[in-house]
């Protein structure tokens, strides 16, 4: 599979291009083709868009770009990549999504007047950040992480160890399984989170990008500010963001999976047995048992507020009133208040209830596509993709010898206006959309082919053979005088 | 609104039977002058006790770790709870009754999980069965946990050696000499009358209780005087230390704390008001403190009681 790939790639791409991770786009585009460079985000490369990016190439006369900008790389490099990855050509229309949307405004704003972007889109950037990458960083994530699973797994592994009907129970029957996965998490939340936080941590602060992603940093102030606003709005005129959200229900579990409800669901039975369980401790007759029923507390807190935990990590948490939290859309991952770009001409957002979109899903749900032509078409004005040239041959399949017959042809889809090549018999033998031609002895057989050509080189091939009768129409002789 | 029953959980009722260890009429001797007094049986001579029914209406409210959570949010749940004893079967019956809004899964019924068909969409990776260590499929019979008194007899008891690091790290030995050297007989406290009255010890607080509960700390734990005349009981397993404080002018533990080596996890205090009409005190809050790595305190979970209906 590797290898396959590779050849292809070796086969198919540029050499320049393939320094700055430029794949063509599909080969049914024509150089005549807007050009629409697409821009992935963190952990994307330049196989991110593909699958999108070809899909609206079919529907629309765009030419797509793939670059591959190094998501690991500052806003500034990956702008700088950016622009070396367009070479000579001007006037792109850029298509981000998440971290590439910034990707795409700091090369706009870099480059000022030498841009070669003029109409770009965002879906679900993080205009101001994202307050999870801070969380990362700092280390608060991987506490939190570890929080929640040693808070599932000690009730359950202390009463293991110190209750023998709790051991008994956890050792019967298919019970043994919540066992395992206790010890699992145990494990996974002593060990693996703090070396998560112990590598993945310096790991996540050496990104360059990641800096630059916090919401408090210079450079979004920066990015944000009039100034740089206005070089967005004089070199580059149309703006278009789009943002989704999700349910703020179980919206963690929307990050890798399309039944979040059900992992809700676990989480709250999880929540429910341990509650139940402190009713049970905290009556129970062995008071070193009855003195550490809080654990089961503990749990059952930790699932109850899993949510808000959640919400409060990624910062869409907006207000707290008389112990409700109220917050803001989000698509899992981002807010929608950072979803949303500054000094934008469109803001198009497809939000919870009515849709639920989340962000891993950004590119692909059959909504945005929908939300995507519209931008390629109503705001960037590329037009639809004609149906592919059809050429069409008519005329007589049989002649009279010595006389001369008229052939027609005509062209649908393509792009007009179309030319004509007649070759009789091999030879061409004409232009126009007709051809008249003959003159041959009784008895024998002759080809007519047209070759109908669009205004972008598109070509279509009609062809027919023609009988020559002998005088009379007759076939065969000897004929009637 | 129309309170909704959560799924019962019986409590107690192994050792229906057993030992009358530390029953009911034995006096105590030491402690307050109200203590000296003969204690009332509590369990008639069939080892039935007076109180058959006791019930109370609860509120849980914590609040948040601020290291994670955000500053200002807190939660209430209210449930009315009882405790029956069921003759036939030796046991408490544990049923709470939540209203809509208090019900600890939501706004519904408690889920059915089946999560072996909790599908994860990451690539083309999925969970669909739940498998047990040998590899074999097992379904789940039913989301309600197995306590050991669905199991009896028991099981000899066969600690873990080592164990995740999330449990007590003990080994088995010292898990062994921790129970052993402190307690006697291997679980002197899972006597049958001990288990059938923790229940109703808990909320309420007379001479009766109060002898028992005092009896049954000083079997199980090492006792020391604590300061303002209350008695202070130490008891630790593996590396898990519990000190319970108890004050004879109430009758009731008022304080636990748990440590883990010189680690002060949590601390729980016991707050009651007296009820003459019991003859004592009853329960009316329970708050427990937990603390940080730092030591610095991290979030509190409040318990009230009102209503305490004992029957």
């Amino acid at each position: 599979m590797i290898r396959s790939t590779m050849l292809r790639m070796l086969r198919t791409v540029a050499w320049p291009a393939f320094v700055f991770g430029v794949l063509p786009g599909v080969a049914s585009a024509q150089s005549q083709d807007q050009r629409v460079v697409f821009i992935h985000g963190l952990f994307g490369n330049n196989l991110t868009w593909q699958g999108t990016g070809n899909y609206l190439a079919q529907l629309y006369q765009i030419q797509p770009w793939y670059p591959n900008l190094g998501w690991t790389n500052t806003f500034e490099t990956q702008a700088t990549n950016l622009q070396s990855a367009l070479g000579s050509f001007n006037q792109f229309n850029a298509m981000a999504w998440s971290n590439g949307g910034v990707a795409e405004r700091t090369y706009v704003q870099q480059f000022g007047a030498s841009t070669k972007l003029v109409r770009g889109f965002t879906v679900g950037t993080p205009h101001r950040g994202a307050l999870l990458v801070q969380n990362v960083r700092d280390g608060t994530a991987g506490r939190y992480a570890s929080y929640v699973l040693n808070s599932i797994a000690d009730p359950f592994n202390f009463y293991y160890a110190w209750d023998q009907d709790f051991h008994d129970a956890m050792d019967f029957g298919p019970n043994v399984i919540i066992r395992v996965t206790m010890e699992l998490m145990a494990w996974v939340g002593y060990y693996f989170v703090p070396i998560i936080n112990a590598v993945a941590v310096p790991a996540s602060q050496s990104v360059p990008v990641g800096g630059e992603m916090i919401p408090s940093s210079s450079f979004m102030a920066t990015l944000n500010s009039p100034s740089r606003l206005s070089i967005e709005q004089a070199n580059m005129p149309v703006r278009v963001s789009a943002g989704t959200s999700v349910s703020p229900q179980n919206a963690f579990f929307t990050l890798f999976s399309d039944e979040p409800q059900k992992w809700g669901a676990v989480r709250r039975l999880v929540e429910y047995y341990c509650f139940l369980l402190y009713d049970y401790y905290s009556a129970h007759p062995d008071f070193f048992l009855q003195a550490n029923a809080w654990r089961w507390l503990q749990c059952a807190q930790s699932m109850e507020y899993f949510d808000v935990d959640w919400h409060f990590l990624i910062g869409s948490v907006q207000a707290i009133n008389n112990g409700i939290v109220y917050v803001d859309h989000q698509d899992g991952l981002v807010p929608l208040g950072s979803q949303t770009w500054p000094g934008a001409t469109v803001q198009e957002n497809r939000l919870w209830p009515t849709y639920s979109i989340p962000h891993r899903r950004q590119i692909t749900d059959p909504a945005i596509l929908t939300l995507m032509q519209s931008v390629v078409n109503v705001r960037f004005g590329i037009p639809v993709r004609p149906p592919p040239l059809q050429g069409s041959l008519s005329g007589p399949t049989a002649i009279e010898e010595y006389a001369n017959g008229t052939w027609s042809a005509g062209a649908s889809g393509g792009y007009t206006p179309y030319s004509y090549q007649w070759y009789s018999d091999g030879y061409a033998s004409g232009t126009g959309p007709s051809l008249t031609d003959g003159g041959w002895g009784g008895g024998t057989e002759h080809s007519i082919v047209v070759v109908v050509t669009d205004s972008r080189g598109g070509t279509s091939t009609r062809d027919l053979s023609v009988y020559v009768t002998y005088g009379g129409g007759c076939i065969y002789p000897p004929c009637p005088q | 609104m129309v309170p909704t029953q959560v799924p019962r959980l019986r409590v107690g009722a192994l050792l229906v039977m057993a030992v009358t260890f530390g029953c009911s009429d034995r006096n105590v001797t030491d402690g307050s002058p109200e203590l000296q007094a003969t204690v009332e049986p509590i369990y008639d001579e069939n080892g039935q006790p007076q109180s058959s029914y006791y019930s109370a209406n609860s509120q849980m409210t914590w609040t948040t770790d601020s290291s994670f959570e955000p500053v200002g949010a807190s939660y209430t749940r209210n449930y009315f709870e009882e405790y029956s004893w069921l003759s036939p079967y030796h046991t408490w019956d544990n049923v709470n009754s939540y209203s809509s809004g208090d019900l600890p899964f939501g706004s519904s019924v408690p889920p059915e999980i089946d999560v072996g068909s909790a599908r994860l969409a990451l690539g083309a990776a999925s969970a669909p069965e739940v498998r047990n260590r040998s590899g074999a499929i097992v379904q789940p019979e039913s989301s309600r946990p197995s306590m050991a008194s669905d199991t009896i007899p028991m099981a000899p008891i066969t600690l873990p050696t080592g164990g995740p690091p999330g449990s007590p790290s003990a080994s088995t030995s010292l898990v062994t000499a921790g129970i052993s050297s402190r307690t006697g007989p291997a679980r002197p406290s899972f006597d049958g009358p001990a288990r059938r009255g923790a229940a109703v010890e808990r909320l309420v607080a007379t001479r009766q209780t109060s002898a028992r509960v005092l009896a049954r700390l000083r079997n199980d734990f090492d006792e020391s005087p604590g300061r303002g005349g209350v008695f202070r009981f130490t008891k630790g397993v593996g590396t898990t230390v519990v000190t319970a404080v108890f004050n004879p002018g109430i009758g009731a533990i008022t304080e636990m704390t748990t440590r883990e080596g010189d680690r002060l996890l949590a601390q729980t205090t016991y707050r009651y008001k007296a009820a003459p009409k019991l003859g004592g005190f009853v329960l009316e809050e329970v708050v427990t403190q937990l603390f940080g790595p730092t030591g610095a305190k991290s979030r509190a979970f409040t318990q009230t009681y009102r209503d305490i209906n004992v029957k």
